[in-house]
């Protein structure tokens, strides 16, 4: 499903991150932790084709993403305020991967009432279905988190791992969870990695 | 005054010891008194709209001497605007009511101008409040000068956990870890009485975020009131002798904080029960629904939509806040 | 260092008047409105009056002091001051609002081809704007107005020149902040062309900043014109534009006729603050940014 092979990126001259390896099986979640600073969001931006890696190569279902069309791999950030336009109300915000299936909105629990609303007025919970129904369009085959409950109390976080997973489940996606919470990787994923072990191409050490 | 014989500084045991009751309820001689307090703030939306948003719609808590308090609420729930409440640091267009008392005495106008940044410290969200262009020593020191003030900040820093070379580097230099620990020592070297902690923890690490409230902890061993404000019930829990919680603006239940055991059969509102019951490690279950914004739930309990335990006066009045089984809680239906 | 966020209120509370009864944002509107409606008064009243009885030479009632036949005076060949002072102004306004304009329209096109084309359009593009920043305004004013041979070109040429670099430096970093915004990344991802980002995510952001700029930019442009044609480089005498007429004055402010000058220059620091006032409340009113104002 997703393939990274010994990719690096840098920046002004310096490596922000070099020779990582990892790969990712459809139905697996895989949680990745490590100390804040090392690069993990630079990673989880470069998977969802934010960034282009400077060497090496990923690889989605065996080949790189195509240049044209939605990314096969989506990123779900920390901070679902940033990662829409404050002037689109949810609708178009939603619209913009593409008319989301009523199924989809309805496993999140987006109400419809919020489509015609400011994202100003949702709280952030709230946001975050937003932000994960649009990053599961029907291209859609990889999902990356990074933090991406971190900033919501434990019983929104619940929710909202349980109906990502759930969707994720039911289409055979592959999950990357980046998180600084052990209990929570501890919890939702099928394997998990250090960050230590996606260098070089240690990425079928398994967790004990 | 009962208030100015500072407690001992506690050793963790003996504080983990102190019984339940006692600790729940504030018995030691409190620092910070906060009764009723409602925060509301015009707000425009888009051109002329303008709306008025009530943020904190009752909160109640005490922080006593030597006692670290948490006050856990989602993000956005308002806890920010508590601290800002306290230091007197609200924006114009915002309006507060209830009563905010430090040291048995209101806590307003002078005498807050007084206290404030020296008895009465901020411990803010952002690490950019530090100055890009001071060393984190000079930082933290503030307008303190010489070998004395010196010597201070290296049993300060020492006590923090701050390497010294720490003193030598500049904001950019330190970690989000080490920058929470000099903007803690400046607390301590100013002479604070009472710390004020906002959100101190967001996205880092485990082992740094424990770092980071250990200083806290510190703090508040040495004697300081500390009233820490967090959405990690986690984090807050691992230094926190009281935990008040915020639900929809209103403070709902204030526990000790070793209440929170097991399936939560200690605590005592359905809320944070359930709250507990969610985090990762304790059953990682959701609770349909979302919090309402207080001013939907002005008139009956605001937990009433998602409580499975709700009769219909739950519907039709708000509980107050009352003493049960050694805390507080706000419910008409307490376990 | 505890006391920065208190400082940092105390700033905030000086640069934001209170949320008072009614809205705020309300008497900005109100205000704005009334001052446009006053100024299509001003041009409609200049432009009927145009040929009238103000501006004929009447020697026998020339430099007299304000009365209520003509509430500014009158000048040394006993042409009206009100008339003068509206037709002055008419004229800035309009030599105002094409330079502003034409300076707006540059600063977009340097600060957007800066923020969008690379690395070696910004290093030109920046370098360009320093370079105008760093000489005084006048002085880049005068040479081009030298150069281009004065009149309404020259002056025109001149303001419209030398006013974008503040506002491209604006329209430039705003763009690159946006450029490198969260949802323009999910955007990107979801496989959208940069064209349908450019025009869906980020110009709808700018306009705003380029109305607002524009309106801002208006009161320097009215006020160098007027500078630039008061040391005669600029409009001609045949051309009276307010600059025209303090310039004119002076001579006869020493024989006392202080009313010459005086009421043309208050006029045109009441439009200059007008349009200042403006510029902000369409700032504060386009600015989602800005919602507790």
């Amino acid at each position: 499903m997703l393939e990274v092979d010994k990719v690096g990126i840098h920046l002004g001259g310096r490596w922000l991150l070099r020779d990582m390896s990892l790969t990712l099986e459809a139905g697996e979640v895989v949680g990745i932790s490590g100390d804040s600073g090392v690069g993990k969001s630079t990673l989880a931006r470069m998977l969802a084709g934010h960034l282009a890696p400077d060497e090496g190569e990923v690889r989605y279902g065996g080949r790189p993403a195509a240049r044209r069309g939605p990314h096969p791999a989506q990123l779900v950030l920390q901070h679902p305020e940033r990662a829409v336009n404050p002037r689109w109300r949810i609708r178009r915000i939603l619209a913009e991967a593409g008319a989301p299936e009523p199924s989809l909105l309805e496993a999140l629990q987006i109400a419809p009432s919020w489509l015609d609303r400011w994202p100003l007025e949702l709280s952030g919970g709230e946001l975050q279905r937003v932000c994960i129904a649009r990053a599961l369009g029907p291209a859609t085959r990889v999902l990356i988190a990074d933090e991406m409950t971190a900033m919501l109390d434990a019983l929104t976080q619940a929710g909202i791992w349980r109906a990502a997973l759930g969707v994720a489940q039911e289409r055979g996606l592959g999950v990357l969870a980046i998180s600084h919470d052990e209990a929570l990787l501890e919890r939702i994923c099928t394997r998990r990695l250090r960050w230590e072990e996606l260098r070089g191409d240690a990425t079928t050490v398994m967790m004990p | 005054m009962a208030i100015g014989a500072k407690r001992v500084p506690a050793q963790e045991a003996s504080r983990r010891g102190a019984s339940s009751e006692e600790a729940a309820l504030g018995a030691a001689a409190p620092l910070l008194e906060i009764e009723g307090l409602r925060v509301s703030f015009l707000q425009y939306g888009r051109g002329l709209q303008r709306r008025t948003v009530q943020a904190l719609a009752g909160v109640d808590l005490s922080v006593g001497a030597g006692e670290l308090v948490a006050l856990v609420g989602s993000s956005g729930s308002g806890k920010s605007l508590l601290a800002h409440a306290v230091m007197g640091l609200l924006p114009d267009n915002a309006r507060s009511s209830g009563s905010i008392r430090y040291a048995g005495e209101p806590l307003d106008g002078e005498r807050l101008l007084r206290l404030r940044g020296k008895e009465l410290a901020l411990v803010p969200q952002g690490v950019t409040y530090l100055d890009p262009l001071l060393r984190a020593g000079e930082q933290a020191l503030g307008r303190q000068r010489g070998p004395q003030a010196r010597s201070r900040l290296r049993a300060v820093f020492s006590r923090f956990g701050l390497p010294e070379r720490a003193e030598r580097l500049y904001p950019h230099q330190l970690s989000g870890g080490m920058a929470r620990k000099v903007l803690v020592s400046a607390a301590a070297l100013g002479g604070a009485r009472l710390v004020v902690a906002d959100e101190p923890t967001p996205g880092m690490e485990a082992g740094k975020a424990a770092e980071a409230l250990q200083a806290l902890r510190e703090l508040a061993d040495g004697g300081c009131g500390v009233l820490l404000l967090t959405h990690d019930i986690e984090a807050a829990l691992r230094v926190a002798d009281r935990v008040a919680v915020l639900y929809a603006g209103e403070a709902v239940e204030l526990a000790a904080a070793s209440d929170f055991a097991g399936a939560g059969e200690r605590l005592r509102h359905p809320y944070t029960r359930a709250l507990w019951q969610a985090l990762p490690a304790n059953g990682f279950r959701p609770l349909p629904g979302v919090q309402p914004a207080p001013e939907e739930a002005a008139a009956s309990c605001a937990f009433a939509a998602r409580c499975g335990q709700a009769a219909p006066e739950c519907r039709a009045a708000k509980p107050a806040m009352r003493v049960w089984r050694g805390g507080q809680v706000r419910c008409f239906k307490p376990d | 260092m505890m006391e920065r966020p208190e400082m940092k209120a105390a700033t905030q509370r000086k640069a934001v008047p209170a949320a008072s009864l009614p809205s705020g944002r309300l008497r900005l509107l109100v205000g704005a409105a009334l001052l446009v409606a006053a100024l299509l008064g001003l041009g409609l009243w200049a432009s009927l009056s145009g040929g009238g009885e103000g501006l004929r030479t009447n020697l026998a009632e020339r430099s007299l002091p304000p009365s209520w036949g003509h509430p500014l005076g009158t000048d040394w060949l006993g042409r009206d001051m009100l008339v003068r002072t509206v037709q002055g102004l008419w004229l800035s306004l309009q030599v105002g609002l094409l330079a502003s304009l034409a300076g707006t329209a540059i600063a977009a096109a340097a600060g957007l081809s800066a923020a969008l084309l690379g690395r070696t359009a910004d290093r030109i593009v920046s370098w360009l704007m320093d370079l105008f920043l760093s000489l005084p305004h006048l002085v880049t004013l005068i040479l081009i107005a030298f150069v281009c041979g004065g009149g309404l070109r020259g002056v025109l040429i001149g303001v419209a020149l030398t006013h974008w670099p503040s506002l491209a430096r604006l329209i430039r970093a705003e763009a690159m902040q946006l450029r490198s915004a969260d949802y323009v990344a999910v955007s990107r991802s979801l496989g959208k062309s940069r064209v349908w980002i450019m025009t869906r995510h980020l110009l709808p952001h700018l306009l705003p900043q380029l109305l607002t700029g524009c309106l801002l930019l208006f009161p320097h442009a009215i006020l160098h014109e007027a500078a630039i044609t008061f040391i005669g480089l600029g409009l001609p005498p045949d051309q009276p534009a307010i600059g025209v007429i303090l310039s004119e004055s002076m001579r006869y402010l020493n024989a006392g006729l202080w009313w010459l000058a005086v009421f043309p220059g208050v006029a045109l620091l009441l439009l200059v603050g007008a349009f200042d006032r403006l510029g902000h409340a369409a700032s504060a009113l386009l600015d989602p940014g800005r919602s507790q104002q």
